[in-house]
């Protein structure tokens, strides 16, 4: 599991990372050239010093003349010391007060630098330069002298140490800029997306309908509100389709509920004789066993729709399953004047879930007892290679109403709710089940002839 | 009090049938749309029960032919849906009232009865008449204090007479409302009841309440004329 997490402070985590290493990287670079300048500054400066005391001395007879002149050291205190090239010191600054400076590191030609510790502790730089001294008589070939000046570095060390502190403190007052700008920036430029998704918030399962509009907003939302959009459409039809087929199913069931407890309210209005009652009882099983088969369908749309059905293969003698299908419809068709033939061959057999065949068979023969025209006939056949044929006078179905008899809540007219069994699922289930069964059931429709086959 | 029911369950009409006749109304009933409204047209019922999902004609399509042809009478509407789009476009067709299935056999009964009163421009539920008095929940009569027992079809006459108290009610009227589809109109039996009520109601009683208008018909109130 991964926390939550912001888009907004990972973008402004990641843009300060970025370009405070690249600040850093610039800072430090930056740093390294400024120090190097000024030591190089502060080493010429140096050394033209140390060239100009080296003026100063003068070759004699016997030895050298050099004497140093008292503002020569300054403030604060500077260190000189001459050697000649066998180590005598020809001249030194009263500062060192009699002691020596470190002459071990200086070379042979040039200049050499070179830090180190003054006598007086401080931290400080040395030149040593090599030099011949003017020689005023001509004398001899003139003997080079080493001069080693030694200043202290407090004046550059401020220097290097306030520019450092600059930087720092620049650095941080940029970073903090930066961190300012960027989520300023990111706010602003996310700003389409926290609309969007207070757009989103808005919307739930009772106001499906609204759709985020796409325009102002930028090309890269497009493509998401796009397929947010169409997500919605089909939720939205697949809510009202649920919603619709809820309230259809309560509708059905309604109907033969209002019809049992009004037949059992009037009955109770006054006493009756005995036979009377056993009349009523047998009414009100009717309407029972209506409510069962409904009640029954729905269950297995349920369980279908579920994935959960469950298949126990049995082998099906289909006459005598044609014959216990159609007695709850025997009563009704015969009021209405139909004609059932049950011409099943009586050896026919199918192997299959015996259930299951069972519910789409009733709610084929249920279909025909109901839409079959007043006074016509419905025959039951066996199918070469299938399994029934269920054949009835008609009216018959117009072409393009053909298939639509599957689907689920459709009715041939639109007021039709009948006897509350057939609110349009019977149909529907009856071919999912074969489906399922691995059967196949198709409709044909002719003049005064409709039938529905399973093979 | 003649009722027309049209409600294609047919375990649902035979029994709102056999209760309405239980009440003293004389009921036709039809599982067909186009058939209702046929009824509808040529009998003057005092209420409709209309079912609104019907087969080949749905019930908002009955009461809209219905209230095209000019029919005032007051339909009951009786529908599975219970949404408020559904009532509403029941009661927009021209429904005087609705009730959602499953409904209770006694609630029906009431509507029917307060669409009667208002039929007749009557808000209470007893009539009185001089000194006599109809109550029309207990399906009880009393003249001047004493219970005068009736049978169901002296009732339901009376009750039709005193609806129309004051005016003179034709034989043919009385046949139209006090009997259904299924009865002969044999006028002798009208007689009959005539005078058992007359019998039952106005013997040994002043003033006469029951009126024969030779030629005309029967007028229930007390006659200014006499």
């Amino acid at each position: 599991m991964r926390g939550r997490w912001s888009l907004r402070s990972r973008l402004t985590g990641l843009v300060l990372v970025t370009t405070g290493a690249v600040l850093v990287v610039l800072a430090v670079l930056l740093y390294v050239v400024v120090r190097r300048t000024a030591w190089q500054q502060h080493d010429a400066a140096l050394i033209a010093r140390a060239h100009a005391l080296a003026v100063i001395a003068e070759r004699e007879d016997q030895g050298y003349e050099m004497p140093l002149p008292p503002d020569a050291v300054g403030e604060p205190t500077s260190y000189i010391e001459v050697w000649t090239r066998e180590g005598v010191v020809v001249a030194r600054s009263a500062s060192l007060h009699g002691g020596d400076l470190s002459r071990a590191n200086i070379g042979d030609a040039g200049a050499t630098f070179s830090d180190s510790v003054l006598p007086d502790g401080r931290d400080g730089r040395m030149v040593g330069i090599r030099f011949l001294p003017r020689d005023v008589m001509g004398t001899d070939p003139a003997a080079p002298l080493t001069l080693v000046l030694a200043e202290g570095t407090e004046t550059i060390d401020v220097a290097i140490s306030t520019v450092r502190g600059w930087f720092l403190v620049l650095g941080v007052a940029a970073l903090l800029a930066i961190a300012l700008i960027t989520t300023w920036s990111l706010s602003r430029g996310l700003r389409p997306l926290t609309t969007l998704a207070s757009r989103i918030e808005q919307i739930d399962d009772r106001r499906l309908a609204t759709r985020v509009p796409s325009d102002g907003q930028p090309i890269e939302l497009e493509a998401p509100i796009r397929k947010l959009n169409d997500l919605l459409g089909r939720l939205d039809e697949s809510f009202a389709r649920e919603r619709q087929f809820t309230a259809d199913v309560s509708h059905e069931l309604r109907t033969p509920l209002a019809g049992l407890r009004t037949l059992l309210e009037v009955t109770a209005l006054t006493e009756r004789p005995t036979a009377e009652y056993a009349e009523v009882l047998g009414r009100a099983l009717v309407g029972v066993k209506q409510l069962c088969a409904l009640v029954e369908n729905l269950i297995a749309l349920v369980r279908l729709d579920g994935g959960q059905l469950e298949l126990a293969p049995d082998e099906v003698v289909l006459r005598l399953l044609v014959d216990e299908c159609w007695k709850p419809y025997a009563a009704v068709a015969a009021a209405r004047g139909l004609a059932f033939s049950n011409s099943v061959a009586g050896e026919a057999t199918v192997r299959t879930d015996r259930e299951k065949l069972r519910i789409v068979i009733t709610n084929l023969l249920a279909n025909a007892a109901e839409y079959t025209e007043a006074g016509g006939w419905i025959d039951v056949t066996t199918v070469a290679g299938g399994v029934i044929e269920v054949v009835d006078s008609g009216p018959p179905i117009p072409d393009d109403q053909l298939e639509r008899v599957f689907d689920r809540l459709w009715r041939g007219d639109a007021g039709r709710s009948a006897t509350g069994v057939h609110c349009g699922i019977g149909l529907s289930l009856a071919r999912a089940l074969c489906d399922r069964l691995s059967l196949s059931l198709t409709v044909t429709s002719a003049p005064e002839r409709v039938s529905f086959r399973i093979t | 009090m003649r009722v027309l029911v049209i409600e294609d369950y047919e375990l649902l009409r035979v029994s709102v049938v056999s209760g309405l006749q239980q009440l003293g109304y004389a009921v036709d009933a039809t599982g067909d749309g186009a058939e209702g409204v046929w009824y509808a047209a040529n009998h003057p019922y005092d209420a409709v029960i209309l079912d609104l999902m019907l087969p080949t004609l749905g019930g908002l399509e009955v009461l809209g032919r219905v209230r095209a042809a000019g029919n005032t009478v007051p339909v009951l509407v009786l529908t599975a849906k219970d949404s408020v789009e559904d009532r509403v476009a029941g009661l927009d067709h021209g429904a005087d009232d609705y009730l959602v299935k499953p409904f209770a056999f006694a609630e029906l009964a009431a509507r029917l009865r307060a669409l009667v009163r208002r039929r007749y421009d009557r808000n209470a539920l007893v009539i009185r008449i001089a000194d006599l008095e109809i109550d029309t929940l207990k399906r009880s009569v009393q003249r001047g204090g004493d219970i005068v027992p009736l049978s169901a079809r002296e009732y339901a006459l009376l009750e039709y007479l005193a609806n129309r108290t004051g005016h003179v009610v034709t034989r043919t009227e009385i046949w139209e409302h006090v009997y259904d589809a299924a009865d002969e109109p044999w006028s002798n039996v009208l007689d009959v009841y005539i005078s058992h009520l007359r019998r039952k109601l106005d013997h040994g009683r002043t003033p006469k309440l029951i009126h024969t208008r030779r030629g005309q018909g029967y007028l229930l109130g007390e006659d200014k004329d006499e």
